[in-house]
């Protein structure tokens, strides 16, 4: 009896410590790469970011820094507007039918799908009618469509995830229907909305995908494509001979760093839904 | 109270139109409780969401008294909204499909570049999921189960801040690790072509990783307790009440994933570029030239417009079927949330 308990403790012991291992190995990987990146990039950033590469002031990072970020708040406002209405209506007006289920899997899924495709929009549709050298507001077009459908179904989620009891008591106060979704339902998730916001601001801008076919409209004798901070890694490192040098480290430092600034925000604005703690006690916590 | 009530059901009095129909009579008469009494009248619901919702306003109850054929308001310009979304999204596809079916009837596809493709795209996603899957179970599970809460909540802020990594950066990651021993010529094709999904992994572990812990935390705290009540260790809670709850959304994130590495440009384009030093033929970079690479290739160098369109409706056919799998499997949700 005694050696079984033991066994099955050291059992316990050795499947514990495998979890915790494997756990820790894989977030020490992703800080690992983190501080690589701020080993080999924080020397040559620090240059790079107002000179450029061999004092080329056209591949300095700030102007470029500073137009991704313009590139993500822009298309956010952009998209915001029509996307909060797409998900108050479906949530809150459109009566539950199967083809509100359809519309709702139908934007579900092209909110997941690759970016890839919304650049081929840009290259394909928007590049031919909107004229050549437009390139900054074909970009902006493509993420704006392309944050639209995920914003939508975002709103709608954080919509659907207010207890209903605040609905009903709104409406049993005489509220109307867009009084309910405007003063009680979207204060209650505005935290989530904004955490969402961000989320999908730091998607679009960290990726280079949507830019690299917008840029392949045109061959670069209309001029200097327009760059943003992923897009202008990603050419450097392909047009460069050789292995990677010390300003790509630089760039993916500073893309890095925008990228978990953003999600920072989100994550201390969703504070509260954070609450780890809620399914196991805190005692019961750390013990096995 | 009564002019609430009033307010609330004023408009659905004469509900006689809805009465007609193949319903039986049971349905019947749990609907006609539901009208006269939503509060307190168990079961069916019309509207299905909140019962209170489906006696207000809607713009044809405003309209039936008045000879107005139009009405503008918040309702109306919502639908604008939602008309304008489904609108763009429509052009999306339209404009997609079309090419497609045009470069399909036009019929000088080379199928075989477009099936290669397809099928890396499918092998490296596969290789991917299978790689990170388990690790971020894991994770979730040492996250909602077992941490105590600081160490939770330290691999909770990490996985979350690099759920967003932009993927050029680990693009470039790879690429340092793989040439930084050899140049890139040297490299035997196995590494290169095992490279990918393992990067791809480090792309989709946060995700994942995040994605399982909400789903994880759904299961209702009753259910855990009810085991402990039993007798159960931790180790029988986790291996017969939680990882069985818990299981579709395992296969969820299993589908989300592939769409998520399945789209992915930047990693694959990154690596395809240096080993392939731009021609198709280069040994090492055949097993990466995915659907998302071959559409920016093919755009970047203007080498076959017909096939961009096909291989971007295979990608997102791809993403569609793999996304309403993965809904699928998170309808469930737990009723008396905790």
């Amino acid at each position: 009896m005694r050696t079984r308990s033991r066994r099955r403790l050291a059992a316990g012991a050795a499947v514990y410590s495998s979890i915790v291992l494997t756990t820790w190995l894989a977030a020490g990987i992703l800080l690992l790469l983190v501080g690589y990146l701020v080993f080999r990039g924080l020397g040559p950033l620090a240059k790079v970011i107002k000179y450029g590469v061999f004092a080329n002031s056209g591949s300095a990072l700030l102007p470029i820094w500073f137009r991704t970020l313009y590139l993500m708040a822009a298309a956010a406002l952009l998209a915001l507007p029509l996307a909060m209405g797409t998900g108050i209506y479906l949530s809150e007006y459109a009566r539950e039918s199967r083809l509100n289920a359809w519309i709702l899997g139908a934007i579900d899924g092209l909110a997941k799908m690759p970016p890839i495709i919304y650049g081929l929009l840009g290259w394909g549709a928007l590049a031919p009618r909107l004229g050549e050298g437009k390139t900054a507001l074909i970009v902006l077009l493509a993420s704006a469509i392309w944050l639209l459908p995920q914003l939508s179904t975002m709103t709608y989620a954080a919509l659907q995830d207010v207890p209903g009891s605040f609905r009903r008591d709104s409406l049993a106060l005489g509220a109307s229907r867009w009084q309910t979704a405007w003063r009680v339902l979207i204060p209650y998730a505005r935290r989530t909305l904004a955490a969402k916001v961000l989320e999908g601001m730091a998607r679009v801008g960290g990726e280079a995908a949507p830019v690299i076919m917008i840029a392949a409209a045109w061959p670069s004798s209309y001029g200097q494509p327009p760059t943003t901070l992923p897009y202008h890694l990603y050419s450097s490192l392909v047009g460069s001979v050789g292995p990677a040098a010390s300003h790509h480290f630089g760039t993916a430092l500073l893309l890095i760093l925008t990228s978990i600034c953003l999600q920072g925000a989100a994550v201390q604005l969703r504070r509260i839904d954070n609450d780890l703690t809620g399914s196991v006690r805190d005692w019961e916590r750390g013990r096995w | 109270m009564l002019r609430c009530r009033q307010r609330i059901l004023g408009s659905r009095q004469d509900n006689s139109s809805y009465l007609v129909g193949g319903l039986t009579t049971r349905l019947l008469q749990a609907r006609e409780e539901a009208w006269r009494d939503p509060v307190t009248s168990p079961g069916f619901c019309p509207n299905g969401m909140n019962r209170l919702s489906m006696g207000t306003q809607g713009t044809r109850e405003r309209l039936a008294g008045t000879n107005r054929r139009f009405h503008f308001g918040t309702e109306e310009i919502l639908q604008l909204c939602a008309a304008a979304t489904l609108a763009i999204l429509g052009a999306v596809v339209i404009f997609v499909v079309k090419g497609a079916v045009g470069s399909l009837l036009s019929m000088d596809l080379e199928s075989a570049v477009i099936v290669t493709a397809a099928a890396n795209s499918l092998a490296i996603a596969a290789g991917a999921v299978i790689v990170a899957l388990p690790v971020s179970l894991v994770s979730a599970l040492y996250i909602t189960e077992l941490a105590p809460s600081k160490p939770a909540r330290a691999i909770w802020v990490t996985v979350r801040l690099m759920s967003q990594v932009p993927s050029v950066v680990i693009g470039l990651i790879g690429l340092v690790w793989l040439t930084s021993r050899e140049p890139s010529s040297a490299i035997s094709p196995v590494m290169a072509a095992a490279a990918a999904p393992l990067l791809l992994a480090l792309i989709i572990y946060p995700r994942f990783t995040s994605f399982l812990v909400e789903h994880l935390r759904q299961i209702p705290a009753s259910l855990r307790a009810s085991s402990y009540a039993l007798g159960a260790s931790r180790w029988q809670t986790i291996a017969y009440t939680v990882y069985p709850a818990a299981r579709s959304g395992i296969a969820a994130a299993g589908f989300f994933g592939m769409g998520r590495a399945m789209g992915d440009t930047a990693v694959v384009l990154v690596l395809w570029q240096a080993f392939s030093g731009g021609n198709l033929i280069q040994e090492q970079s055949q097993r990466l030239f995915t659907l998302p690479t071959a559409i920016a290739v093919t755009a970047e160098r203007g080498w076959h417009h017909s096939e961009v369109f096909v291989m971007a409706l295979l990608i997102m056919i791809f993403s569609l079927v793999f996304s309403s799998l993965g809904r699928r499997f998170t309808q469930r949700h737990w009723r008396g949330k905790e």
